[in-house]
């Protein structure tokens, strides 16, 4: 028997052997320095990794999945319940909705685009503890490995989203182009650019995150009570934040009308507003303004404007992008910055 | 000769000491610290008069610097906290150099764990791609190399099953299979054979054998002695961070044994540079080795008996407290643990700032001639933690005695005697 034993042993390793025989493919070579301060992310090296960011994936989705009793209908849930939570809460108010959209059309859309999201940035930030192994046993990209949690947050809002997409031929094959409120037209493609946006956005803040956590142990409970207040800060998920026509004329003056040419005129609008503030509407205006640079809010009024085939706000949706490009790099620059220090503190 | 890995002039220094406001360790920084340390700072400069940036720093590794060639497979030996690991973990840029700079040449592949990233709840199938995948092979290599893998893991039968129901051999096995199959230049390997059983370590030890045979550049970092000398000709000595010694391993072997050679019988614990493990809240002082006539002896007669002293000081208090004297010879193998919990029966409670001392007596010591280590450690009776633990506290030697009363001594090397009574008897 052990003889047996023996000689399976010896095969393998012949088998072995003849696997250690081949030519190297590629011959890479590491030159290992110190780092420290602020640096450009190594991207050729991370599109090297590009599998293992593929496989660090599918691993978050499978097991999110294995041994679970509702399995992939989990991703829809969620947004779904909120969206019968904000119907019954902000729905009666749905006359008021711009363009005839239905209410839970209307929540529903923004929803699935805020659950990836905040699903995505919460796994990022807690993807470094959650595997330190991998930081600590063994050298990878670990920019892959936030990457890697928004990568299965995007597969939940796929399935989310092909739900999403049969509620739409829903309302537009039973009901009247008025009250469906969706829109065939090319416009609907800008739906994809918008998903791209806001993946950079949930890279850039899930990494941050993440580093933040590895470098502040105490941050992990920040955490949800972030994601939190930050849907509190997107209106644009459960209310709508076009303005009431009149107030759209008003602050087409203000804003952009002569403001920039006649510094006079820029005083009277100052004024203006000043009044308005006296008048018990400023601070609500201000909050609102204040909203405004959440980049979440143009990103989701876009994503819904374009997949119910409606004029997006470009404006907002051209802030919002010069945002998301900011964030994204600062994220990525901040982890990158800190990487060197993580398997020392972790 | 081209090197393939050139290391120079390599530091890492680690930030110890000067805790956080809330007295963590300074590692483990809160955010609540750091708003902390902002508020108290001003005053704490202000009272102390500009100490700010006073950190203690600790110096894993100075200035070590070497070469590999190819096909060349190098050892690093030395004590526990000598840098070994540090090193490791920089050549694989797991963490980065304070200073100095290293060119490696070639695929780099480490194992430093095996089976890093096993998922429990995926298959033995999945984990070989996830793990693999880790490890730096691609998909279409991993693929063609999945049945060798498999085989040579030994799981035909459970490659479906998930490896949480694995035993934790087969865990290993599966782990070392991808492992050995990466196809690279240079390899890492630390300690990975403390793991599994003598069958597997033989398995591994050949495997790595080959690999250097192959023209691979092997690194091994271990504490098995035996290991270093069959599968690397050269190894480099470290000491507090510092590279002693670049010789054959059989020089710088003989050279590590005989620095730790502490033969007199006693050492002083307090040495703030010695390693150590362990909660903290009481530490070993002082061990000191007797014999059993009461003066302190490094040198004992086989058969002699041995009487074990130590004194421990507690700074927490520490509830059925034991104390365990870890006897290993010279080449790290385990000999035996005398146990102050399951042999003695001795539990005592620890009281902050007093000093206990604790002695063991062994009438008769059935050893053979050789240098031997003894490690010491304080348990804690409730959740069996360690509390201090210092590896290597004393060494002792057995010199030879005539025992058997035969006037004659075995040749081949051995560890441990037992008293015989023999008898021949026509039949």
């Amino acid at each position: 028997m052990s003889d047996m034993l023996m000689e399976d042993a010896e095969t393998n390793a012949a088998q072995a052997d003849a696997a250690l025989a081949k030519p190297p493919q590629a011959n890479r070579g590491t030159v290992i320095r110190p780092r420290s301060g602020w640096a450009f992310v190594n991207v050729g090296e991370l599109w090297r990794y590009r599998e293992l960011l593929f496989f660090l994936t599918w691993r978050d989705v499978k097991i999110r999945y294995k041994q679970s009793l509702l399995g992939i209908t989990w991703a829809v849930i969620q947004p779904t319940l909120y969206m019968v939570v904000f119907t019954i809460i902000f729905g009666k108010d749905a006359k008021d909705m711009p363009d005839g959209i239905p209410y839970p059309l209307f929540s529903f859309s923004a929803l699935i685009l805020w659950t990836f999201f905040s699903t995505g940035i919460a796994q990022a930030g807690n993807s470094l503890l959650m595997s330190s192994p991998l930081v600590t046993k063994v050298y990878v990209p670990r920019l892959t490995i936030p990457f890697a949690s928004v990568g299965s947050a995007l597969f939940d809002f796929f399935v989310a989203f092909s739900v999403l997409m049969l509620v739409m031929v829903f309302y537009v094959n039973f009901s009247s182009a008025d009250t469906s409120g969706v829109i065939v037209g090319p416009i609907m493609l800008m739906v994809f650019p918008i998903l791209f946006l806001t993946i950079l956005l949930a890279l850039g803040v899930g990494t941050m995150l993440a580093a933040l956590n590895v470098a502040y142990r105490d941050f992990k409970h920040t955490i949800p009570f972030l994601v939190q207040l930050w849907m509190f800060s997107t209106p644009a998920i459960y209310m709508s934040t076009a303005p009431p026509p009149a107030a759209v004329q008003k602050n087409d003056v203000t804003e952009e009308g002569s403001a920039q040419q006649n510094p006079l005129a820029n005083a009277a609008t100052e004024k203006e507003a000043a009044s308005a503030d006296s008048k018990g509407m400023g601070l609500w205006q201000w909050a609102k303004k204040g909203l405004q640079l959440n980049p979440m809010n143009g990103l989701i009024a876009s994503f819904r404007a374009a997949l119910l085939g409606h004029p997006l706000p470009w404006k907002e949706l051209g802030y919002s992008t010069l945002m998301v490009i900011l964030g994204f790099i600062f994220g990525c620059m901040y982890f990158y910055r800190l990487e060197p220090k993580f398997a020392d503190i972790i | 000769m081209v090197p393939r890995i050139k290391v120079e002039n390599i530091s890492k220094c680690y930030r110890i000491g000067q805790k956080s406001a809330s007295g963590n360790d300074p590692r483990y920084r809160m955010l609540r610290d750091v708003l902390m340390d902002a508020i108290k700072a001003p005053i704490r400069n202000l009272r102390s008069g500009a100490a700010l940036g006073r950190v203690e720093e600790f110096w894993s590794l100075s200035d070590v610097s070497f070469e590999v060639n190819e096909g060349d497979a190098l050892a690093i030996v030395g004590a526990n906290g000598a840098g070994k690991s540090t090193l490791l973990k920089i050549l694989t840029q797991i963490t980065t150099p304070t200073k100095g700079h290293a060119d490696l040449k070639g695929r780099v592949g480490s194992l430093l764990e095996v089976g890093t990233g096993f998922h429990p709840e995926l298959t033995g199938r999945e984990n070989i791609f996830l793990n693999g995948s880790i490890l730096g092979m691609t998909r279409s290599e991993i693929k063609s190399q999945f049945d060798e893998i498999v085989d040579f893991a030994g799981i035909e039968k459970f490659i479906e099953t998930p490896v949480k129901r694995y035993s934790s051999g087969m865990k290993v096995r599966l782990g070392f299979a991808v492992a050995a199959h990466l196809d690279l230049e240079i390899l890492l390997i630390d300690e990975v054979l403390a793991v599994g059983d003598a069958e597997f370590q033989r398995k591994c030890l050949g495997k790595m054998d080959q690999v250097a045979q192959s023209g691979r550049t092997v690194l091994f970092v271990s504490h098995n002695m035996a290991a270093v000398e069959n599968l690397c000709p050269r190894a480099i000595l470290l000491d507090h961070g510092r590279l002693l010694l670049d010789s054959t391993s059989r020089d710088v072997v003989s050279t590590y044994l005989s620095r730790l050679g502490t033969t007199t019988g006693q050492r002083d614990l307090t040495d703030p540079t010695i390693a150590r493990g362990g909660t903290g809240k009481a530490k070993f002082e002082h061990i000191e080795l007797k014999n059993l006539a009461g003066s302190s002896a490094g040198k004992l007669g086989m058969g002699d008996g041995i009487h074990f002293h130590t004194v421990v000081n507690a700074d927490q208090e520490v509830r059925g407290a034991f104390v365990n004297f870890i006897i290993s010879d010279s080449r790290g193998d385990l000999i035996t643990i005398i146990h102050g919990s399951d042999q003695g029966d001795t539990t005592f409670d620890l009281v902050p700032g007093k000093r206990q001392t604790v002695d063991c007596r062994l009438p008769r010591l059935n050893l053979h001639p050789g240098i031997y280590a003894v490690s010491i450690e304080i348990r804690s009776g409730y959740n069996l933690k360690a509390v201090d633990h210092v590896e290597r506290a004393v060494d002792f030697e057995i010199i030879p005695a005539d025992v058997f009363g035969t006037g004659k001594h075995p040749k081949k090397a051995q560890k441990i005697f037992l008293e015989s009574e023999w008898s021949v008897t026509p039949v």
